[in-house]
């Protein structure tokens, strides 16, 4: 189990058994803190009562390492690693209150016999669980438990989920009786019995406290400040990705005066002009000094590396490339860690979906039989008005971010419609019902927080990073940040004339025009034609093949074609089911 | 479980009544996001909520109009499960609600001596018919069974008050430099506070007996201060100026009037002892409040500050109309040098915090007991 995830942690390598328990933890480090053995993992307290395995950072440990010092805990290392173990033995449970960080960790407390599961505020790192007979199974990945048992069953409904979302949202997973941990949670588990009890030590309550602009503006300069240079504490080399979008740029210009004679960044280029975005990345470059290089991704790269970013993707997701390939990239520059402006579009409302919400209002007053028939619309963005016949926030969602509708999953997994529409009824319940009475702009970000990038960004980046041995740091995720963001009324924490109102306010000073004022543009590869060459291993379905000849048409976009061959693979197994033509 | 709170104000005005409103919007708002129950507030006077505690799209305020909060609530209630009747004057409406529809859960508050007496007409019907009373203290519990005998005592289920979520804990207990200037204080006095509204018709505050304890107080600790916080009204400010002439202590007292709220928890820091030796309080929010700025604490031990004070476990209890328990009671907190005001902080949010107040009402949300 553990070295299924060799690529994430090509550092060290450690493993404690207890045959008492029994119990055993496996660890793989990617060392960045503390480079030394001393932090090599597991990791126990001097009494050896605390046993620790620990995958992610802890921003604030300094300050809670220098409190713990002042109540006469002595530290045999610089490493974040120890300073959780005595801040457990400090403050129990409580303590992960005080992290600041992205963490998936285990703490066995061998005092009461009991183990800890903990996941960061913002599920930042994975962590995927598994109790059933009497058995516990965790790990960061999910390849981990195919690999303990190559015939763990695959979760019958899986391929419904990916096909109507585009990724798989928590708590589904490939396997059966995998769950991820939810966020901001730790989850204690009596040993041997396997008694849980859930406990909740991060959550959003939308308390709006401030409700001024010049307040909020400030603040939030202040608090993502505060954050990058927190996230840029590394023993090892750290840079940064810049896109040439607003989030990336801002990380870069606000890095510049913490390591100023290190900046490092790095971007990836097209041969086709029409995707490049080098003109936005020259004018920070230029700004910043950045050591800056760019790699151009060629269609041969594409073609030659697919079996290995299928390999890559612990779970499908219909995005995920890109950030295969700026990992790749981020090693062969030398990095050890990246930032990345993740989470950005999300908190200050980025995506064009927050500007849709009056034509959703709009939409959702068409009559009821609309949203039956609106699937025979030729085009994808009509036939998602069918979405909308689902009454709550998934509806919202999937009108907005869906891939297939249901008649379609049907059709292409050869299952009844209801079969679909009740994984739909499941996935409801996993959404609270106080969403439905937010402000509309708040709502969708919540939805894209919780639904998008907690399912696809953030995985498909920790997957792909870490199968290059790359940690990639998010400082708009900053748990400072997040909790100063959702403290400001959404009446100034959006504006309906500019995307990332706030956000641009704060920064005016140092944004160049040109990057704030440009029009949004994701991370866009030339995918639309290189994906009508990608064939599946296996040969064409009737469906694969409709699918492909509406890519070729034009009629249908490449991440459907793309989500329909990932799930015709096989999860259980290593088998990949692409070929190139 | 989707919960209607119905109240008078909360955001429109400042008493004890309305800061259990403001927690108590905030808790059942929390206990929304953490998926235990959807909640609605609509509030009789106020027109509209503050986001720190209750998001503005599950809240309704009617601004006084009585008629029209009666009849929506009325016609509302049907999509709920459980409503929550803030107020006992909002009996009416509470009994119509129950009278419509009988399985409802029907909550009623009781906070203090609104309800310590005995109820006829709509109000006797609402804590009759009500599934739940919340008493916001044992003393309030026993007064309601006194009076009205004919209530169910098991239903009444005892729901303390609690400290604000957004009252900022001190870490330090220093006294703030600012505020002892501003009222001419020795850095070495010794204050004695309360903090409470001054009001000609209510006479039950106990700051009367302080006041004519002071000489002799000052005779024995010359450093000593009495500071009375909080807006009097003009009779009450005239009638409490000439009892401190008349005892000759004008030196020693100092009225502040109006505290501002970024101003309260500072005050409670420049005192020593906080001394309130009241005879009617419901539960007395002030009492927990100067606990958690780590002030030692004396209150009446005949109504809701004993369940404050958790029998005596938090401060010292007295009785409010012995001169001579008060005076001891104050020259023993004086002269008590092993206080240790990060205890009492710590045991005030063990007993009162806000997390306990939000676990209280989950109880009682889930409790079917009495239905």
């Amino acid at each position: 189990m553990r070295d299924a995830m060799k690529n994430g942690g090509p550092d060290d390598c450690g493993i404690y058994l207890d045959d008492e328990l029994p119990l055993a933890f496996g660890h793989r480090r990617l060392s960045l803190l503390d480079l030394s053995p001393l932090g090599h993992q597991p990791m126990m307290d001097i009494s050896k009562q605390i046993v620790l395995i620990f995958n992610g950072e802890i921003y604030n440990f300094q300050a809670i390492k220098k409190e713990l010092e002042q109540k006469n805990y002595h530290f045999k290392s610089s490493s974040d690693t120890e300073v959780i173990i005595y801040a457990y033995l400090e403050w129990g449970k409580d303590c992960f209150k005080k992290f600041n960080g992205m963490f998936a960790l285990a703490l066995l407390d061998k005092r009461f016999n009991k183990l800890i599961l903990a996941r960061d505020h913002a599920g930042i790192k994975p962590l995927y669980y598994s109790i059933q007979e009497g058995q516990l199974y965790f790990a960061s990945e999910v390849r981990a438990f195919t690999k303990m048992k190559p015939d763990w069953p695959e979760n019958k409904d899986w391929r419904k989920y990916f096909l109507l979302f585009g990724h798989l949202p928590e708590p589904v997973t490939t396997l059966q009786n995998v769950s991820p941990l939810t966020k901001g949670t730790l989850l204690e588990i009596d040993l041997p019995s396997l008694k849980t009890t859930p406990h909740t030590f991060f959550n959003l309550y939308y308390n709006y406290t401030i409700n001024d602009r010049e307040e909020a503006i400030e603040k939030v300069r202040n608090t993502l400040i505060k954050s990058v240079e927190r996230q840029l504490v590394s023993d090892a080399p750290i840079g940064l990705f810049l896109s040439g979008g607003l989030d990336s740029s801002l990380l870069t210009l606000l890095a510049k005066p913490f390591i100023p004679d290190n900046l490092h960044t790095l971007s990836i280029i097209f041969e086709n002009e029409k995707y490049s975005e080098k003109y936005y990345q020259d004018i920070i470059i230029n700004k910043t000094k950045a050591n800056h290089k760019s790699y151009i991704v060629t269609e041969q790269d594409f073609k030659d590396s697919l079996p290995d970013i299928t390999q890559a993707m612990d779970q499908p997701s219909n995005d995920g490339i890109n950030s295969y390939f700026i990992s790749k990239y981020a090693k062969e520059y030398g990095l050890k860690a990246v930032l990345s402006g993740l989470g950005a579009d999300e908190l200050f409302g980025g995506y064009q979906s927050f500007n849709r919400t009056r034509t959703l209002k709009a939409l959702r007053h068409l009559p009821e039989f609309m949203f039956k028939v609106a699937g025979i619309f030729p085009d994808d963005k009509r036939k998602k008005i069918s979405f909308l016949g689902i009454k709550n926030g998934l509806g919202e969602y999937l009108f907005n971010r869906g891939f297939f509708i249901p008649s379609q999953v049907a059709m292409l997994l050869d299952c009844s419609e209801a079969e679909v529409n009740e994984t739909l009824v499941q996935m409801q319940n996993h959404l609270p019902v106080f969403i439905e009475k937010m402000v509309p702009q708040e709502k969708i970000s919540y939805l894209e927080s919780n639904l998008y990038m907690q399912n696809q960004l953030l995985k498909d980046t920790d997957y792909m990073s870490m199968w290059h041995g790359i940690e990639v740091r998010v400082p708009f995720l900053d748990k400072e940040l997040i909790e100063l963001v959702y403290s400001i009324n959404p009446d100034i924490r959006y504006s309906k004339d500019q995307n990332k109102y706030l956000l641009i306010e704060a920064f005016k000073k140092e944004l160049p025009q040109e990057i704030w004022k440009r029009p949004k543009q994701g991370f866009i590869f030339p995918f639309e034609q290189w994906m009508k060459h990608v064939k599946p291993i296996h040969g064409f379905t009737p469906q694969s093949q409709h699918l492909l000849k509406g890519l070729v048409n034009g009629n249908i976009h490449w991440s459907r074609y793309w989500s329909y061959i990932l799930s015709q693979q096989q999860r259980s197994n290593k088998d990949y089911p692409l070929a190139i033509s | 479980m989707k919960v209607l709170f119905l109240y008078l104000k909360a955001f429109s005005f400042t008493g004890g009544i309305e800061k259990f409103n403001r927690s108590f919007l905030k808790a059942i708002h929390e206990l929304s996001v953490d998926g235990f129950c959807d909640a609605t507030a609509f509030s009789s006077h106020d027109t509209i909520t503050d986001e720190k505690y209750f998001p503005r799209n599950r809240f309704k305020g009617f601004g006084g109009d009585r008629i029209y909060f009666a009849f929506s609530s009325l016609v509302k209630s049907y999509k709920f499960d459980v409503v929550v009747i803030g107020h006992i004057n909002l009996s009416v409406i509470g009994r119509l609600i129950k009278k419509f529809r009988p399985s409802i859960k029907l909550v009623v508050i009781a906070h203090g001596i609104e309800v310590w007496k005995t109820h006829t007409g709509h109000k006797k019907k609402l804590l009759d018919s009500a599934d739940i009373i919340l008493s916001v203290s044992q003393f309030t519990k026993d007064k309601i069974i006194e009076f009205n005998p004919t209530i169910n005592p098991d239903k009444i289920k005892i729901f303390p008050n609690t400290i604000d979520p957004y009252f900022d804990a001190p870490t330090s207990f220093k006294k703030p430099a600012y505020l002892l200037e501003r009222y001419h204080l020795d850095t070495n006095a010794q204050i004695i506070i309360t903090v409470t509204r001054l009001s000609f018709s209510e006479k039950y505050k106990g700051y009367d007996s302080t006041i004519k304890l002071m000489n002799k107080i000052v005779e024995a600790n010359p450093k000593v201060h009495y500071l009375i916080c909080g807006k009097a009204d003009k009779n009450e400010s005239d009638r409490v100026i000439e009892m401190i002439n008349n005892n000759n202590v004008g030196n020693e007292i100092t009225l502040t009037g109006f505290i501002k709220d970024e101003e309260l928890i500072d005050h409670y820091l420049l005192g020593d002892v906080f001394v309130m030796p009241s005879k009617k309080e419901g539960f007395g929010i002030v009492f927990i409040e100067a606990m958690a700025c780590g002030l030692k604490v004396i209150a009446g031990s005949k109504d809701g500050s004993v369940d404050a004070l958790k029998n005596g476990e938090l401060g010292m209890l007295i009785d409010p109309d012995s001169k001579e328990e008060l005076e001891v009671a104050i020259q023993q907190s004086l002269n008590n040098t092993n206080h240790d005001p990060l205890s009492i902080q710590q045991k005030v949010y063990d007993a009162f915090g806000f997390h306990r107040y939000k676990e209280r009402i989950k109880i009682f949300l889930a409790d079917d007991s009495n239905q």
